[in-house]
């Protein structure tokens, strides 16, 4: 098959995302993920069209929660040895 | 037909016929396998390709004949070889020497390049195919070529982009992946034709032939799981170890990062009393609606001026390196499946996914192309990640868009990567690991061909 040169896919300059993870451990191998995210998408994209799409930005945490999840019981477990070993809850 | 010159290097002949316009076009393609000795300090194994005129056929043979005198090559050729030498390819060989020397040189199409595997970290091959096609105007007499085209002969240049790593991040990420990425970069002569021209077309059939010897290469080797898992490991295994020192440029990133956050200055010092979905900072956002039996609780805080901001916060079944590790290696295959999942194919052109790692510090690049919605234009992102870790095992994680001043500060090499993105996402979208500077030849002009099928589908 012969393909022409591929013609660029347009783009649009000036999307922007900031922000920030944080991973604190609750047993060793359980732990906390906080995500805080802001984007900017630029082009003329009305600012609450986007609003609307903040949970589509926030699904990565969705992702890594199906990614390792494992039995309730097992982690359920596992964070009150951890609870126990740090004496009690902070 | 195979000969063999010596025992490092061997030479394949065969006969590819190529359809380009609804035309049958035989390609004779000569490749000479080259494997360093043990002993060599690049111990690579190339694989040099070229498209045989007679001319170059006849001085590789080891028989002295002219090229009128084909025939009579062809006769004690194939009375005084072996049977292994004379195979169905043998024929056809000859046959399309014997129209070529009748339609003279100058209308043989002409490739020519290497195919090198290097060996990589996790047992695996950095493969890089560098082709360059002389399509010669052939295809005048074809009936889609007019006579306006041009006697000139049109240079097309494929090159692979050549990869290096210089942290272990980056050796770990981008050792794993398919190499067989092929930059196609236009020589100056290119200008004088229209990116249409009917030999552009030729020359990019020829070089089209060869994309399937990468694709082979990865998909009888392809094992993600098992290297995105060695990755995993490899990841958590450098985070143990003594990180490079935060810069002022890092430190700042991620006190910017999070202020955004109501209780920024006890996140930077670790007080492990943050960070609870019933956290009465948490009371100032909005919920974002059906996420309140979700496992992931999300909120919103609509900011005037600004785009919205969200959080979100769960438990993750792993450890926070572990975790940690995921998110840092951007490169797994699993997170490039989704990717292009989520985003698209890119219509054929390779989405831009390309992380870069800053040497001897705690940053990434990260490189996206992102479609946000049907009928929206494509999305360019182009982050800068910074990592710290606390006295408990906190992690933080901070991106924010990278932006002039901070380019100045790098090293050549990531200026270079921000360049080349900036310049043409999709020709950083070809590549899969780090981009590294190519020789003189301008970047202006790229296409390439990727792997059609996610790679866990060939599990």
């Amino acid at each position: 098959m012969v393909r022409a040169p591929l013609s660029s896919l347009t783009h649009v300059n000036g999307a922007q995302t900031f922000g920030f993870w944080r991973i604190r451990p609750l047993a060793p191998d359980v732990c906390d993920v906080t995500l805080l995210q802001q984007g900017e998408v630029g082009g003329s994209i009305p600012t609450w069209l986007m609003d609307k799409n903040v949970k589509y930005m926030l699904k990565m945490v969705a992702f890594l929660v199906a990614q390792f999840k494992r039995a309730p019981a097992r982690v359920d477990e596992e964070v009150r040895a951890s609870v126990c070993e740090r004496g009690g809850l902070d | 037909m195979h000969t063999s010159l010596d025992p490092t290097t061997a030479l394949l002949f065969y006969v590819a016929p190529i359809t380009i316009n609804h035309c049958l076009v035989d390609l004779v393609v000569h490749l000479k396998l080259t494997i360093a000795p043990p002993t060599s300090t690049t111990p690579d194994t190339t694989i040099h390709i070229s498209t045989v005129t007679p001319q170059l056929l006849l001085n590789l043979i080891p028989t002295t004949l002219s090229t009128s005198a084909t025939h009579e090559h062809r006769a004690s050729t194939t009375s005084n070889t072996t049977s292994s030498h004379h195979d169905e390819y043998t024929d056809r060989v000859y046959e399309c020497l014997d129209k070529a020397a009748a339609d003279g040189q100058a209308h043989y199409p002409l490739v020519s390049g290497t195919v090198t595997l290097a060996p990589s970290d996790f047992s695996t091959s950095l493969c890089t195919l560098q082709l360059e096609c002389t399509a010669s105007p052939v295809a005048k007499n074809r009936t889609r070529v007019s006579n306006r085209t041009p006697a000139n002969i049109l240079h097309k240049t494929a090159r692979a982009a050549s990869f290096s790593s210089s942290s272990p991040f980056m050796s770990s990420n981008s050792s794993s992946y398919f190499r067989s990425t092929l930059l196609s970069t236009t020589s100056s002569s290119s200008s004088l034709f229209p990116p249409t021209h009917p030999s552009q077309h030729d020359a990019h059939a020829y070089l089209n032939h060869f994309q399937p010897l990468l694709l082979a290469f990865y998909y009888r080797t392809a094992r993600p799981d098992q290297l995105d898992a060695a990755l995993l490991s490899h990841a958590e295994t450098v985070l143990g170890a003594i990180p490079p020192l935060l810069s002022l440029p890092e430190v700042t990133l991620l006190e910017t990062v999070l202020s955004k956050d109501d209780h920024s200055f006890s996140a930077v010092t670790g007080n492990q009393s943050i960070a609870t979905s019933l956290d009465s900072s948490i009371l100032s956002w909005d919920r974002i609606p059906n996420t309140v039996y979700s496992p992931v609780s999300m909120f919103a805080k609509r900011q005037k001026g600004t785009g919205a901001l969200g959080k979100a916060h769960s438990v993750v079944d792993a450890g926070a390196k572990r975790v940690f590790a995921w998110l840092w290696s951007c490169q797994l295959y699993e997170r490039r499946t989704v990717h292009l999942l989520e985003n698209g194919f890119g219509n054929g052109v390779p989405l831009l996914r390309l992380e870069h790692d800053v040497p001897n510090t705690r940053s990434k690049l990260l490189a996206l192309m992102v479609n946000l919605a049907k009928g929206f234009d494509y999305r360019c992102f182009l982050t800068r990640f910074v990592w710290d870790v606390s006295a408990d095992g906190t992690f933080t994680l901070g991106f924010e868009p990278i932006d002039d001043a901070d380019v100045e500060k790098l090293d050549e090499t990531t200026r270079h990567f921000v360049d080349v993105v900036r310049r043409d996402p999709n020709y950083a979208g070809c590549t899969r690991a780090q981009v590294s500077p190519l020789p003189p030849l301008p970047l202006f002009h790229t296409y390439v061909w990727s792997a059609p099928r996610s790679p866990r589908s060939h599990m």
